[in-house]
C-alpha cells in the first residue's frame, strides 16, 4: 500500500513548448512506514521530485496520488486540508526561517495553522518537539541566527514534525552537517519512524547516510528514474548507479579503490534526444542506447533497472 | 610520518579570536609538518579550528582575530616575520589556496581566463595576457576541463559548481606553487564530482607538490591522505600516517569518528 505514489510524471520549468524536463517521465511509489532514499547528482531533479509529491509546485503532466486519493487537481484551499498530513525540512536550514522569528514562532506556527490547541498546549507541544530533536526549552526564545547550522536543522525537522504528518521529505537534511551532528541527526529521523510510524522520502547525494537509515533506494539521473533498489544492500546495476557507488569513498585506507570515476568526463553532457539519458558519460554506451528508450524494467523481485545492457 | 625536511611547518600556532567579552581560541598551539609529494589532511568538526589553521598559514585572519604565537616555516624560513608586501609574494607563488565555497570565492563579474591572469599577473607585471594563454588551456586540461577555450571565456556562474572548483585549481597551478592548501574542496559538491577532484589532487601530489586537504569526511582522508591531524577545540588530538591511525586509533574523539554510521542494519 502506497502512501504517495506519482504516475508518468513530468515537470518542466519553461513555460512554452518543454523540451528540458527536471522531472521526466517517472513512476514512483512510496510504501507506509518505510524510508525511501532519492540519491543521484546535484541538477538530477531529485528536490524537484520531493517538491512535486507534495503539491508544492505544479506537475506538467502525470499524476500524484496521496492516501489513496488523486491530488494532481486540487485546488489550493482543498489542498489545505490535506497540507498537515505532509511536511517538508527544507535543504538550506540557514535561509529556511524568518530571522525575525524566534524558535516558538517558527515552531508553533503549523499548529496556528492546522489546530485550535491552547497557547499552554502550544507551549507544551514545543517543548516536547524540541526534546524529541535533542534541544531543550532554553532554545525557545531564540532567534534562528542564534542557532548554530546544527541546531538551525534540527528546529526545522521540529518544525516539520509537530503536526505528526504521515509523510515527510528531508531534502538534504543531512548535507552540509559536520560527522557527530549527521549521526544525532539520522538517529532522531529514524527513532521518529520507529515510534510514531512516519514515511520519509530521504533526499540525499550522502550515500552513508542512505545506507543508514533507508529502506529502499530510488536513483536519478538527468530527471530520470535509471534505477530502484529493494534494499540499501542490493547489487547496483545500473552504470550509473554503479559510477555513484563507485564514487563513494570507504572510511577505510585498507580499502584503496582502483579507480573512483566509472563515467565520462569530457563530451557533450546536454540532455540527449532519445535514448538513454546516461549515454554521452556511460562507458558502454553502444548503438542502441542512443537510439531506444529503455523504460524501468524489473529484474528481479523489487529491484527496477532501466538499462539496454541488463 | 616522514623523515625528510617538511617543506612547511607549523610550530605552535596559537590564533584567538578577542571578541566583546570573551576571548575565543580557535587555534591553540597547533603544530603540523608538510612534505613534499604527500597529501597531508587536516581533519575535524564543524568549529574546530581547522579552516582558522589554515588561514593563519598565509596570515588571512582578519579582525577581531589574531595569530597570537607560533611560526610559520616556509623551507626553514618564518614567514610570518615577513612584511605585508613580502608575504604577498609567497601568497599564490608558493602557497596557494583553495577556498571551500568555489562560486562564492570567483568574481562573477570577471571571466576565467581573466581570474586565471590575475594570479599570474600579481607577481609578474610583464605578463601579457596573450603570450600565458597557452599556458591556461594546458593547465585546465590537466585539472580534467576538456574544453579549455570555451572554459577561459566563461562567467563563472556558467560553470557547474564541480567545473569551478577545478578552475581554482587551476589558479593555484599556473604559478607552480610547492604546496597547496586545499580547504574542503569537495565538501559542497556531490560524489562524482568529488571523485574527480579528488583524483586531481592525487594526479598533483604525484608530481611533487605538498598538499594540505582540510575535511570533515573520513572518507576522503582514508582514500586520498598520506598523513593526518585530528583537530579537536583548537589542539591536535592526534597525529600520523593515515594507515596507521586508521588501524591504531588512540585518541577518544579519533575513534568515534570511526565508528561507522549504522541505524538500522
Amino acid at each position: 500500500m502506497n502512501i504517495v505514489e506519482v504516475k508518468s510524471l513530468y515537470k518542466s520549468y519553461t513555460k512554452s513548448k518543454p523540451t528540458k524536463y527536471a522531472v521526466h517521465n517517472v513512476s514512483l511509489g512510496i510504501e507506509y512506514g518505510e524510508i525511501l532514499g532519492l540519491v543521484g547528482e546535484s541538477g538530477c531533479g531529485k528536490s524537484t521530485l520531493g517538491a512535486l509529491m507534495l503539491k508544492l509546485i505544479e506537475p506538467t503532466k502525470g499524476e500524484i496520488w496521496f492516501d489513496g486519493k488523486n491530488i494532481t487537481n486540487l485546488s489550493f484551499r482543498n489542498m489545505r486540508k490535506i497540507r498537515s498530513q505532509m511536511q517538508i525540512v527544507f535543504q538550506g536550514s540557514s535561509n529556511a526561517f524568518n530571522p525575525y522569528h524566534t524558535v516558538r514562532q517558527i515552531i508553533s506556527e503549523p499548529m496556528d495553522n492546522y489546530t485550535k490547541f491552547s497557547p499552554s498546549e502550544k507551549e507544551r507541544n514545543i517543548i516536547a518537539s524540541l526534546e524529541s530533536v535533542g534541544l531543550g526549552a532554553e532554545h525557545i526564545e531564540r532567534y534562528s541566527g542564534e542557532l548554530s547550522g546544527g541546531q538551525r536543522q534540527r528546529i526545522g525537522i521540529a518544525r516539520a514534525l509537530i503536526l505528526e504528518p504521515k509523510f515527510v521529505v528531508c531534502d538534504e537534511a543531512v548535507s552540509s552537517v559536520d560527522y557527530a551532528l549527521k549521526k544525532q541527526i539520522l538517529k532522531i529521523l529514524y527513532n521518529l519512524k520507529q515510534e510514531k510510524g512516519f514515511t520519509y522520502l530521504f533526499i540525499s547525494h550522502d550515500m552513508a547516510a542512505v545506507n543508514a537509515v533507508c529502506d529502499r533506494v530510488a536513483v536519478m539521473y538527468l530527471g530520470n528514474l535509471v534505477e530502484i533498489l529493494p534494499s540499501v544492500n542490493a547489487p547496483a546495476l545500473h552504470p550509473y548507479t554503479k559510477a555513484l557507488m563507485a564514487a563513494t569513498l570507504e572510511p577505510d585506507p585498507e580499502i584503496k579503490k582502483e579507480k573512483l570515476v566509472l563515467f565520462n568526463e569530457s563530451g557533450d553532457f546536454s540532455y540527449p534526444h532519445g535514448g538513454c539519458p546516461f549515454q554521452s558519460r556511460c562507458l558502454q554506451a553502444n548503438e542502441k542506447c542512443r537510439t531506444e528508450d529503455q523504460p524501468l524494467r524489473e529484474i528481479s523481485d523489487g529491484h527496477f533497472v532501466a538499462c539496454h545492457l541488463i | 610520518m616522514c623523515n625528510e625536511e617538511p617543506v612547511l611547518a607549523v610550530k605552535d600556532l596559537k590564533t584567538y579570536f578577542y571578541c566583546k567579552d570573551r576571548v575565543v581560541k580557535a587555534v591553540n598551539g597547533v603544530s603540523i609538518d608538510v612534505h613534499k609529494g604527500r597529501i597531508t589532511a587536516i581533519i575535524g568538526g564543524s568549529g574546530s579550528g581547522k579552516s582558522v589553521m589554515s588561514l593563519s598559514i598565509l596570515n588571512l585572519i582578519d579582525k577581531p582575530g589574531r595569530i597570537v604565537d607560533g611560526q610559520v616555516l616556509l623551507h626553514g624560513r618564518d614567514i610570518r616575520k615577513l612584511s605585508d608586501k613580502e608575504l604577498r609574494r609567497i601568497r599564490g607563488r608558493q602557497i596557494a589556496m583553495i577556498f571551500q565555497e568555489p562560486t562564492c570565492a570567483l568574481n562573477p563579474v570577471v571571466k576565467v581566463k581573466k581570474h586565471m591572469y590575475e594570479a599570474v599577473h600579481i607577481h609578474d607585471k610583464s605578463a601579457r595576457m596573450n603570450d600565458l594563454m597557452d599556458g591556461f588551456r594546458k593547465t585546465l586540461l590537466r585539472v580534467g576541463l576538456s574544453e579549455p577555450d570555451r572554459v577561459l571565456e566563461s562567467y563563472p556562474f556558467e560553470l557547474s559548481g564541480g567545473m569551478c572548483q577545478r578552475v581554482m585549481v587551476a589558479m593555484g597551478l599556473v604559478t607552480n606553487a610547492e604546496v597547496l592548501i586545499a580547504d574542503e574542496p569537495t565538501s559542497s559538491l556531490d560524489l562524482t564530482t568529488q571523485a574527480a577532484i579528488l583524483e586531481e589532487l592525487v594526479r598533483l601530489k604525484e608530481t611533487g607538490m605538498a598538499v594540505i586537504l582540510i575535511t570533515h569526511d573520513l572518507g576522503v582522508v582514508a582514500q586520498t591522505a598520506d598523513d593526518m591531524y585530528v583537530i579537536k577545540d583548537g589542539i591536535i588530538v592526534e597525529r600520523g600516517t593515515v594507515r596507521e591511525v586508521f588501524a591504531n586509533p588512540k585518541n577518544e574523539y579519533t575513534k568515534f569518528l570511526m565508528e561507522p554510521i549504522l541505524i538500522h542494519n
